[in-house]
């Protein structure tokens, strides 16, 4: 590793946005990402992250609840912001993410993924219904991938699903898989919970969703990330 | 006795395993439970209803009508009586009876008077309950009376569990989904 994570200067790091869009392409929330600015020697923005400590990445996830604060303001969209799953580990940065998050008074949400894994439901949904209280909302991410068989929606407490690009891959050659697809989505329905679909590419596969009953999506067809300030 | 002595059933551990297997400790408030809780409110006439979940030391509401606290310590729950037998148990003068005079929920700025639980059983064991709370004295309910706090102890828990199956199901289909690549 060229560079110590200690060294990086997070004011450097660049926020993108990714819409989240309706059936008719309408924003309903957008998605904040984290950029490399070019100089920065890391070959891609996952090795970037697996380098950093639990604490850097809850400064990074600060600073987007300040920046959503502002572009709230402006525009009245949501934002949406990672929450990586380390800072649920260790009680003292827990703490740190709820103390700022009751200091915001903008509505947004927070995801966590299903990639990796995260401490026992008994204390990660006191710690959501902490969040909850001050009106964040909690979304599941890469919902699909969770590989100890079952998804951890089953015993965390979340309002939103956002199911995996892996999901929906071949949906409309494949029958069986939409049927499943459309079951999970009734599932959501009955408990009340959002969903988002991720990863749509092609406006067929876009056809074959809304036909299904999905509302909401992300994805390429709509719209790459770009920086944030180009989609105020 | 004080109020820091409260019963404990022989088999509490395995009725606090069943209960956190609900999964439903620390969720967000959700309308249909919040729905009932204010509809037993309109049928019995009380000020306060609360689906109570009697956890390890601490009484956790799922829903809470007409009363403002999530949670209280276990010491304080009323709900400990109800969670030993599958019947239901009403306090019509908590000022007289030992076990409670010295409530901090009787004693205390909330003043209650009285308390009817009808308890929510899942495998045989009882999580917890369906509480019906007022503030001024009441008389027992009556057999009719009871017989429908009973009935709809039991439609709230076989909505805890409908609950609990969907979601679980929602993982399952995830993972046939995920099989499915």
């Amino acid at each position: 590793m060229e560079h110590s994570p200690d060294a990086v200067d997070f004011d450097r790091l660049e926020i993108y946005g990714q819409r989240i869009t309706d059936q008719n392409g309408s924003t309903v929330k957008v998605e904040l990402l984290t950029r490399l600015p070019k100089d920065f020697d890391y070959p891609s923005i996952e090795s970037f992250f697996g380098a950093l400590t639990p604490q850097q990445t809850l400064e990074i996830t600060k600073a987007q609840i300040q920046a959503g604060a502002e572009f709230y303001a402006k525009t009245g969209i949501e934002v949406s912001i990672n929450v990586d799953n380390s800072v649920l580990v260790e009680s003292e940065l827990t703490e740190h993410l709820i103390t700022f998050c009751e200091r915001q008074t903008h509505p947004f949400t927070l995801e966590f993924t299903e990639l990796k894994p995260m401490p026992p439901s008994s204390d990660i949904n006191a710690i959501f219904f902490r969040l909850k209280q001050n009106g964040i909302k909690i979304a599941l991410d890469d919902f699909g991938t969770g590989f100890n068989g079952m998804s951890t929606f089953a015993d965390y407490d979340f309002d939103i699903i956002k199911l995996d690009r892996s999901l929906i891959l071949g949906i409309q050659t494949r029958p069986q898989k939409l049927l499943i697809l459309k079951h999970v989505l009734d599932l959501a329905d009955a408990l009340g919970k959002e969903h988002v679909v991720e990863g749509v590419e092609t406006q067929d596969q876009l056809d074959t969703l809304n036909e299904t009953g999905f509302r909401h999506y992300q994805g390429f067809l709509f719209n790459r990330p770009v920086p944030l300030k180009e989609l105020l | 006795m004080s109020q820091n002595d409260y019963p404990i059933g022989e088999r509490d551990a395995e009725r606090i395993a069943v209960l956190h297997e609900m999964k439903i400790l620390d969720s967000i408030e959700e309308g249909s439970f919040d729905e009932f809780t204010s509809m037993c409110a309109e049928i019995f006439d009380v000020k306060t209803v609360v689906i109570s979940l009697v956890d390890t030391d601490r009484q956790w509401f799922k829903s809470h009508h007409g009363l403002d606290a999530h949670q209280t310590e276990r010491k304080l729950a009323f709900c400990n009586y109800t969670v030993l037998g599958h019947e239901i148990f009403e306090v019509t003068d908590p000022i007289n009876d030992p076990r409670f005079k010295d409530n901090a929920l009787v004693t205390g700025n909330l003043g209650l008077r009285y308390y009817c639980g009808a308890p929510i059983v899942i495998k045989g064991m009882a999580i917890g309950a369906l509480c019906l709370i007022d503030y001024k004295k009441r008389a027992p309910l009556d057999e009719k009376q009871r017989r429908i706090l009973t009935g709809l102890a039991a439609v709230c828990t076989r909505d805890i569990q409908n609950r609990h199956l969907l979601k679980k199901t929602t993982s399952m289909m995830s993972s046939i989904l995920k099989g499915m690549d």
